[in-house]
This record gives structure tokens, C-alpha cells and sequence, in this order.
């Protein structure tokens, strides 16, 4: 008779449940015992695999006052019967009845106590609204071993001896032929084993922060390397420029110059830059006009700076000799001019800074030698102007300068090997690179107080500065054509007073030399 | 027996019983505290009741207390949009010995007491959760009945304005946090519901703030219509080059760049290889290249912003950057390896006429290596090619007053905004590429500029020996003495 399913266990409980508290009943019945049956019911309803024996006892009040009212003499029946009290489990529930046919009864079905079979009988009846007909006197008597003889008495018996059609719960079609005696308790169960109410009891009772999204990102490693690389060509460009010779040597310098007759080879004054000229302190200051000795000092100095600023350069040295030379002798003019622009926007003088404390004027009147093709205020107007609105860091000049010297497009390098063109591509690439990054940071850097809404704009606002920087490339290698033809009518117009000048104007042209 | 069975009185009596029994148990609550630590306290030290069936609550449910056993119900009921009907008289008293009797009854009750179907979540998708009412029900006597009714009512019309908050607060998550605070502070301070039906219309009428579109995004459409206009601004249909070069140009360049049709007629432009250039071909190629340039400068707004004076001063300095631009890029365009014109004549770097290929031999390998060779690489298009050629052109020079400077740094800003959004939305997907990209055409713009001196320098050799006869035009804008060298003065 018994099920082994999970809700019949709950059964055999609440039958046992049921037992003792009709033993208990004529014990002390009070009010405070009614509402104590009703918050352990509830209990043992929320948590049915929690069980412990006390809670049986309590529960059974809950069930006790319907039958009071409604019952009296079935419970004064059942009362008589056991006058001893509690006993074991088995025979608790052989005590039970049923009140339609007399079998043993498991509990309260539709609020009487009733067997499996009248209990699942009224059911069924109840779904179908089945009218059944007597073919005896409707006097038929329903007892255990013949039940079955006679539905309409047996239905009838079933109302008269109590039976709640009410009670009955709505037919479902997946129930259909196994009906559950105890709906409430395993609904509860399922509730709660159901991975949908553990789901819906969390969203329904916890509120859920949101995560604050993490607004600094952390720096990937290339970009690290970048910025190292970066804070190292700014410190090898101070090096440089602070590179200074013994004093007692100048002397000697001025008078193997006077003693020197010949023409000086790139190659020998490119390595060993000490036969141009000393290495006298820069002196950014522009504080008089210049004249025609200041030019000549100012070209040898600037000769000697450049030397020194591309042997210090990894890049450069890893270069071939043979590409060194072809690399050295296109790009002086270049890098002549992007120092002389920064140093002008420095000092703040109009014209064309130089290194010796000079500044050639961009008047006529005041220019020591004639500056035909206007290159001194294409400089200032074309190069040293916009330098000033863009107000450039150190970052950004030496890194313009490296990008200098390793483009390919800003003048032919036709003499190149093929592995020296591919070296130089690569290198300007990643020189423009870590501009970009350096000129991203600082922008980025000051769009992180705004918040991220500007993240955008400031990328573009970056890129347009890079661009700024790009096209005065182009401003520089007009002025480098415009100096070889101002060497060009210097020569032809023979300004140059004197023959020792004469070997240095031939010097310079060479350097300016263009395909 | 049977009349016991039929009456319909001791049905009655147990609901009031129940009732009873119910109010025994609030009493008893206070007087002797839970047992159990598995059930939740308020901090009024009550227990939680369902509001539905009066059984055990283990908190809020769709706004109100529920056990487990209604709360599943309603979420069943409400997924499943489930209608039943009570084969009773609709009001069978719902309580935790007999709640299943009667769904109808059950669910009907459910929406009484305030459960928000608004607030079930589909079975795979999550929402906003709505605030409830808070806090335990009163105690049900009469009196609490009447506030109950009132409640009730209150929870009902609050219902109507829930699926429009709904829908604002899963736009945006702050305003959520917000709403969730304002209900809080509202119920606190105004505990009747129809405090809270003008509040929350306000914060339903609350406008949405839209970002507007950035402006830089059209401007390469503008140009590039610009640049159409002109290209195809062809009323002679018919090519009369072959007896345009035979009349030399003696006016200076300041009358013929307000008058283009003096220099070469508007025939329609074509950028090809169909045959061998010729000088007579250069000539007819550069005049009708003028008045192409001539009719862009003048269609352009930042242009006609400048005074005469600086229109003249930048208009001679950038015909030849843009000569360079404008032929390499339409020789690119149209397939062709070398140098197109704009009337069908080609010179190829493999060979062509004797002069011309003694005039662009020291172009020539400069042209083919850092101007096409990044059109190519970058493949560049219209838009790229239009903005470039603003840049290029909108660039300081001396000889600007100081007007006219503010004019073309504003332009060039503008216009250098424009490529790297252009190429930030089409061409690249980081920052850092459409840098790279905008970075390497600005350096292309310097090749450009080698270009413009070696053909100054290859004009003036060439007219010294007479290889070429170039007219006065053409030599006095391949000469590059400054303004304020003008008339040049004669060579030594």
C-alpha cells in the first residue's frame, strides 16, 4: 500500500503527525498551542526535509479543529478506541479508518479521513461530474471486500459521511492518472529545489550593484618600451648639445685652420667633426645681428652638432658605413634648419637664430650677406611661427628630429643599399609611432580630468597636432633648395670677400648638394 | 448526518474560526519569539506573514510579503498567462490550509493585495527590479481593513505608470539608482499612495539629452562636391589644343587668375594614356591645369574670406603643390605608371619624347618612389585626396597679412580634423594607424615640395637653352623669388 515516491514519505510523516495529536487532544487544548500548531505547520511545510519528532505533535493541533467542529462523533469514536495514548508508528495507523468503507486509512482526505481507494474515487468523480445509477434500492452497503459493487451508494456515501467536494483540486493533464493527496507541501518543495525560485528569489530580494567600469587601464607593455625609448633620445639630445671642448685647444684649432689649403672630404669631416671647428657652449640667446664671420662660425658649429647628434644614435650605427655617408650628407640642411627654427622661437629674436649668440635679421638692410631668395623670412613665417602656436616640447623636437632624418620621402636617398631603405623606412615608422604615443599621453593625459566623453576628441585633437608637426617637413625642404641656390648666386655674384672664405662657401655647397 | 452534510453554515464558521486562529497567532508572536533561526526578522520584531494566504513570508515578493508557495504561483500564473475561473462564487477564502482549492480565487486575491505582474521576470531575460511597498502589513483588524482597501487602491494606480518607468529606467542605469532612492525618501516622508502619482509623472517627463553629431563628418562631403563642380565644369566640348599652344600668354599672373579662360578653354578633362606627351602637349596640359586651379580656388568659401592681396600672394605659391597632387593622383587613379594630363597625353617612366624625358629625368624616379607609391599603399581615395589638397593649399606663407594667416590656420585646422576622422571611420580601426596614415601623407606633402623645386630648376634650364619654349606665364610661376623681390631683378 505504501509508494516509495518522495511525496509519500511526506504522507507516512503527517499520518504519524495527525496520530499523535488526536491522542493529545483532550490533553490541554488552548489558544496559545493553536497559533504555536500553525507556525511549526508553516515550518514543516517550508522545509519538509528538516523534520525532527517534536514537530509531528504540534502539527497535529492544526489539523484537530476541523474535525472538532465539523466531526464530533467520529472523534469521540477514534478517542474511545485509544485511551492509551501514544504507541509506535505501525500501529498508529492501523487505528485510522476510512468513514466511507471502513479500510485503514492513511490521513485526511477532502477532510475526512479515508482510504487510497474512496479517496481517489470521489476525485475522479468530482473531475468527471459523474452521475452514476443504482440498479438496487440505493441501500447497497459499502464495505471493504465490496465497494466496487455499487458507485452510486458508494458517491453517496462519500457526501454523507462528509467529503468536501470543494477540496478537490482542478484536473491538470499531466496529473491525470496520478493525483498527489498533499498539493501544498509539494509545491512548496518544488519551489524550492527548482532552480527557477532559487533564480528568481535572488533577483526578486538582492539588489545587484553595478560594477564600476575601471576608467585606468593599465599600460601594455610595448607602450612602456615606447615611452623608455623616448625619455632616452631626449636625454642623448641634451648630451649632445652640452658637449663641450677644453678652451685652451681653440687656439690651436685657429691655426691649423689659417695652414689649411686643400678641400676637406664629407667622409673625413663627418667622423672626425673636430677639424671643423671646436665645440663651443650653445649660446641660444640671439642678442646681436650677425655677421659674416658669425654665419661661417654658425655653419661649422651646427656641422658638428649634427655630427655628433647621429653618431650617438643607435639607429644610425647600425647602419652600413656607405649608408651612413649617403644619409649624413641629404639630411644636414634639414636638420640645419628644424635647429635653427626651435632656436628661434627660443631665443624670440626675428630672423634666423643661431648657436653663437647671433641672429641673421629677415630685414635686407640689416642682412650681412645678401639673402636672395628670402629664406630667412620664409624660415621665420613658414617654420618658427607655427613651432610657436603649436608651443612643442623637448619630447616633441628631438622625436621630429629623429623622424627627420629617417624618412625616406622627405628627400631621395636614391643611393641607399635595399637594406639600408628598408632599415630607414622602419625606423621613421616607429619614430612617428612613438611620437604618436608621447603626443597621446599628454593629451589623453589632460582628457582624463574631463572623463571619458573627451576620449575621442582627444585622440583627434592628437592626431591633428601629429599632422601640424608632419607638414612642416614640407616648410623645411623648401628652405634646403632655397640655401643651394642662395650658395649657388653667392658664388656666381662673388659676395665672399676674401679666398680663405672661398674654400668654405665651396664646403658648404657640397654639404647642401642635391641630386 | 446528511443534514450536517448539506449545510452550508459550518463552512461559514470554520472561515471565521481560521480568522481567529490567525489573530491568536499575532498575539502570540510578540509574546514568545521564534525558535528557529532559519526565519527572517523585520526589525519591528514581527514575523513576515503572506499577504496572500496568510502562511510564513520569507521577505518581499513582486512587491509584497509572499511565501514560497504564492510566490511561485503568481510567477507560474503570470508566465503562462494563465486565466482560470471559479466554479464557485469567486470567493473562496484563500488560506494556507485550503489555497489551492480555487486558483481563480488564489490569483484574483494576488492582484488585490498588490503583487506587480510588471515585475516577474521573463523566463530568459532580466529587467529593471521595481521598488515595492515596504515593510510588514498591518494587523488585520476592521479598522486596518479600510487602509488596506486604501492601499490597494493606491498599488493599483501606481501599476498604470510602472510600464512607462520600466521602460525609462532600463535606458539608462544612474536614473535607476536614482528612482530607487526617490521612492525610498517618498514613501518615508509621504506614506499615503497618491502623494507619490505627481513625482513620478515628473520623473517619467524627464527629456533625454542627445549628443549632436559632430560637424567634422560632412565637411569632406562639401569639398568633394566642390571638387566635382570644377573637375566637370566642361561648356566647350571640343579640344582645341593643338592651336591653343601656338599663342603665347604675356599677361601676368595677377590678370589671368581672375580670368582662367584667357589662359586655356574649359574642354573636358581626361587623365589617360592614349598617347605620347608631347611638349606642345605639356604646355596645352599645364594652361588647362591653371584654369582647373584657378576655378577650385575660387569655389572655395575660405578663399573668398581672404583679401585680394593674400588670394594672389597664395594662389601663386601653391599652383605648383597642387599641379604635383592633382596629376599624380588622377595618374593613379586611372591605372597609369607615369605622369597623365588632363588631354589624354602620357609621359611613362620606360620612355616618351626626347625633351620631355630630359625635363622630368630628375622627377621622375622622386615622383614614382614617394607619391604614387603611398597613393597606392594607403589607398587613398577622393575624399583623402580632396582634404590633402586643402591642407596643402591652406598652409602659411610669407607675404600673408595677419588676417589672412588667422584665415588659413583655421582652414587648416578644420580640414586636417576632417582626414583623420575621415580615416579614422573608413580606413583604419585604431587611433594609432589613422596617425600613422595621416602623419605619412603629410610627410608624401614634402616629396611634393622636392618635386616643385626640381621642375622650377628644369623650367628655367630648359628655357635657358631653349629645349622647350615656355611662355612668359609659365616661367614667371616656376620662379620662386619672394614678393617682395617683385619685378625680379635681373640675374647677374
Amino acid at each position: 500500500m505504501f509508494s516509495t515516491l518522495s511525496p509519500s514519505a511526506i504522507d507516512d510523516i503527517l499520518r504519524h503527525a495527525v496520530h499523535f495529536g488526536q491522542g493529545t487532544t483532550a490533553i490541554a487544548p488552548s489558544p496559545v498551542t493553536f497559533i504555536s500548531t500553525t507556525t511549526q505547520q508553516s515550518l514543516g511545510a517550508t522545509y519538509p526535509g528538516v523534520f525532527n519528532p517534536t514537530t509531528p505533535t504540534f502539527n497535529h493541533y492544526q489539523h484537530q479543529a476541523l474535525p472538532v467542529t465539523m466531526h464530533t462523533s467520529t472523534s469521540s469514536a477514534h478517542h474511545t478506541t485509544t485511551g492509551h495514548g501514544r504507541g509506535r508508528r505501525k500501529n498508529s495507523t492501523i487505528n485510522l479508518v476510512c468513514v466511507v468503507c471502513g479500510d485503514q486509512a492513511f490521513g485526511k482526505h477532502y477532510g475526512v479521513n479515508a482510504c487510497n481507494g474512496c479517496k481517489g474515487f470521489f476525485r475522479r468523480s468530482v473531475w468527471h461530474n459523474r452521475q452514476y445509477l443504482c440498479r438496487f434500492e440505493g441501500r447497497c452497503a459499502i464495505a471493504k471486500e465490496h465497494r466496487n459493487v455499487c458507485r452510486a451508494c458508494r458517491l453517496k456515501q462519500c457526501f454523507v459521511a462528509g467529503m468536501n467536494p470543494r477540496a478537490v483540486q482542478s484536473e491538470r493533464v499531466e496529473r491525470e492518472q496520478n493525483g498527489s493527496p498533499n498539493q501544498i507541501e509539494e509545491d512548496d518543495y518544488k519551489d524550492l529545489s527548482s532552480p527557477d525560485t532559487c533564480s528568481v528569489e535572488i533577483q526578486t530580494d538582492v539588489d545587484e550593484q553595478k560594477p564600476s567600469s575601471n576608467n585606468s587601464a593599465p599600460l601594455p607593455s610595448m607602450e612602456l618600451e615606447m615611452a623608455k625609448l623616448s625619455e632616452q633620445i631626449v636625454e642623448m639630445h641634451r648630451a649632445v648639445c652640452s658637449y663641450v671642448d677644453p678652451v685652451t685647444k681653440r687656439e690651436n684649432f685657429d691655426m691649423k685652420m689659417e695652414t689649411e689649403t686643400t678641400k676637406i672630404a664629407f667622409m673625413n669631416a663627418f667622423y672626425n667633426p673636430e677639424m671643423i671647428g671646436p665645440r663651443t657652449p650653445l649660446d641660444i640667446t640671439g642678442r646681436r645681428v650677425a655677421t659674416v664671420k658669425d654665419v661661417m662660425d654658425e655653419w661649422k658649429r651646427n656641422f658638428v652638432l649634427f655630427s655628433d647628434w647621429l653618431r650617438a644614435l643607435p639607429e644610425y650605427n647600425q647602419m652600413s658605413i656607405e649608408d651612413q655617408i649617403v644619409l649624413a650628407k641629404n639630411r644636414y640642411g634639414t636638420f640645419h634648419w628644424w635647429m635653427c627654427a626651435n632656436w628661434t622661437v627660443q631665443a624670440g629674436c626675428e630672423g634666423v637664430c643661431y648657436s653663437n649668440g647671433a641672429y641673421f635679421p629677415k630685414q635686407p638692410e640689416a642682412q650681412c650677406i645678401p639673402d636672395v631668395k628670402g629664406s630667412s623670412g620664409r624660415m621665420y613665417d613658414s617654420l618658427s611661427i607655427p613651432i610657436k602656436e603649436l608651443n612643442l616640447d623637448e619630447t616633441e623636437i628631438v622625436l621630429m628630429l629623429a623622424v627627420i632624418i629617417f624618412s625616406d620621402e622627405i628627400t631621395e636617398l636614391a643611393d641607399l643599399t635595399p637594406a639600408g631603405k628598408e632599415h630607414v623606412r622602419m625606423v621613421g615608422n616607429r619614430f612617428v609611432r612613438m611620437l604618436h604615443h608621447h603626443v597621446n599621453s599628454k593629451e589623453y593625459g589632460e582628457a582624463m580630468e574631463n572623463g571619458d566623453d573627451t576620449q575621442n576628441s582627444s585622440e583627434s585633437q592628437a592626431a591633428v597636432r601629429i599632422a601640424k608637426m608632419m607638414i612642416l617637413l614640407s616648410a623645411t625642404t623648401n628652405l634646403v633648395y632655397l640655401t643651394s641656390d642662395n650658395i649657388q648666386l653667392m658664388e656666381v655674384l662673388h659676395v665672399v670677400p676674401s679666398e680663405y672664405l672661398c674654400h668654405e662657401v665651396q664646403f658648404i655647397q657640397n654639404s647642401y648638394e642635391t641630386p | 448526518m446528511n443534514e450536517r452534510g448539506m449545510l452550508v453554515d459550518p463552512r461559514f464558521d470554520a472561515f471565521f474560526k481560521l480568522e481567529q486562529i490567525d489573530d491568536y497567532k499575532y498575539d502570540g508572536a510578540d509574546t514568545s519569539p521564534s525558535t528557529s533561526n532559519g526565519l527572517p526578522e523585520t526589525s519591528n520584531g514581527g514575523r513576515l506573514i503572506c499577504d496572500v494566504c496568510g502562511d510564513v513570508a520569507f521577505g518581499k515578493h513582486y512587491g509584497i510579503n509572499a511565501c514560497n508557495g504564492c510566490k511561485g504561483f503568481f510567477r507560474r500564473s503570470v508566465w503562462s498567462r494563465r486565466q482560470y475561473s471559479c466554479r464557485f462564487g469567486g470567493d473562496c477564502p484563500v488560506v494556507k490550509e485550503h489555497r489551492n482549492v480555487c486558483r481563480s480565487c488564489r490569483l484574483k486575491k494576488c492582484f488585490e493585495v498588490g503583487m506587480n505582474p510588471d515585475s516577474v521576470q521573463n523566463e530568459r531575460d532580466r529587467n529593471a527590479k521595481n521598488g515595492g511597498m515596504g515593510g510588514p502589513m498591518s494587523s488585520p483588524t476592521q479598522s486596518s481593513l479600510c487602509k488596506e482597501l486604501t492601499i490597494s487602491n493606491g498599488q493599483i494606480k501606481r501599476k498604470r505608470l510602472r510600464p512607462e518607468t520600466v521602460e525609462k529606467t532600463t535606458q539608462t542605469d544612474g536614473k535607476l539608482e536614482i528612482n530607487d532612492d526617490f521612492d525610498f525618501e517618498n514613501m518615508q516622508q509621504n506614506p499615503t499612495p497618491p502623494g507619490l502619482l505627481p513625482l513620478k509623472i515628473e520623473r517619467i517627463s524627464t527629456p533625454p539629452s542627445d549628443l549632436p553629431v559632430p560637424m567634422d563628418f560632412s565637411i569632406h562631403s562639401a569639398v568633394l562636391d566642390i571638387e566635382q563642380k570644377v573637375f566637370y565644369n566642361c561648356p566647350v566640348a571640343v579640344d582645341n589644343s593643338i592651336n591653343a599652344t601656338k599663342t603665347p600668354i604675356t599677361l601676368p599672373f595677377e590678370v589671368v587668375f581672375r580670368q582662367p579662360h584667357l589662359v586655356c578653354n574649359r574642354y573636358p578633362m581626361r587623365f589617360s594614356n592614349t598617347r605620347v606627351l608631347t611638349p606642345e602637349d605639356l604646355i596645352d596640359g599645364w594652361r588647362r591645369h591653371f584654369t582647373y586651379y584657378s576655378d577650385w580656388c575660387h569655389a572655395m568659401d575660405e578663399f573668398k574670406a581672404l583679401s585680394p592681396e593674400d588670394q594672389i600672394v597664395l594662389a601663386k605659391k601653391k599652383i605648383i603643390l597642387h599641379g604635383w597632387l592633382v596629376h599624380a593622383y588622377y595618374s593613379y587613379k586611372s591605372g597609369c605608371n607615369g605622369i597623365c594630363f588632363a588631354n589624354g597625353a602620357a609621359h611613362l617612366p620606360e620612355g616618351g619624347h626626347p625633351s620631355i624625358t630630359e625635363f622630368y629625368k630628375e622627377c621622375m624616379p622622386r615622383y614614382l618612389n614617394y607619391v604614387i607609391y603611398p597613393m597606392h599603399n594607403f589607398q587613398m581615395d577622393d575624399a583623402e585626396m580632396v582634404l590633402i589638397k586643402c591642407i596643402m593649399f591652406f598652409s602659411s606663407e610669407s607675404g600673408l597679412s595677419a588676417a589672412g594667416r588667422q584665415i588659413v590656420s583655421a582652414a587648416r585646422e578644420k580640414y586636417l580634423s576632417a582626414l583623420y576622422n575621415y580615416g579614422r571611420a573608413n580606413k583604419c580601426t585604431t587611433s594609432a594607424q589613422a596617425t600613422l596614415r595621416i602623419a605619412k601623407f603629410m610627410i608624401m606633402l614634402s616629396a611634393i615640395t622636392s618635386l616643385t623645386h626640381l621642375m622650377n630648376e628644369g623650367v628655367h634650364v630648359t628655357s635657358l637653352f631653349n629645349i622647350i619654349e615656355f611662355d612668359e606665364l609659365i616661367q614667371a610661376t616656376h620662379k620662386t623669388t619672394p614678393p617682395q623681390h617683385s619685378p625680379p631683378a635681373p640675374m647677374g
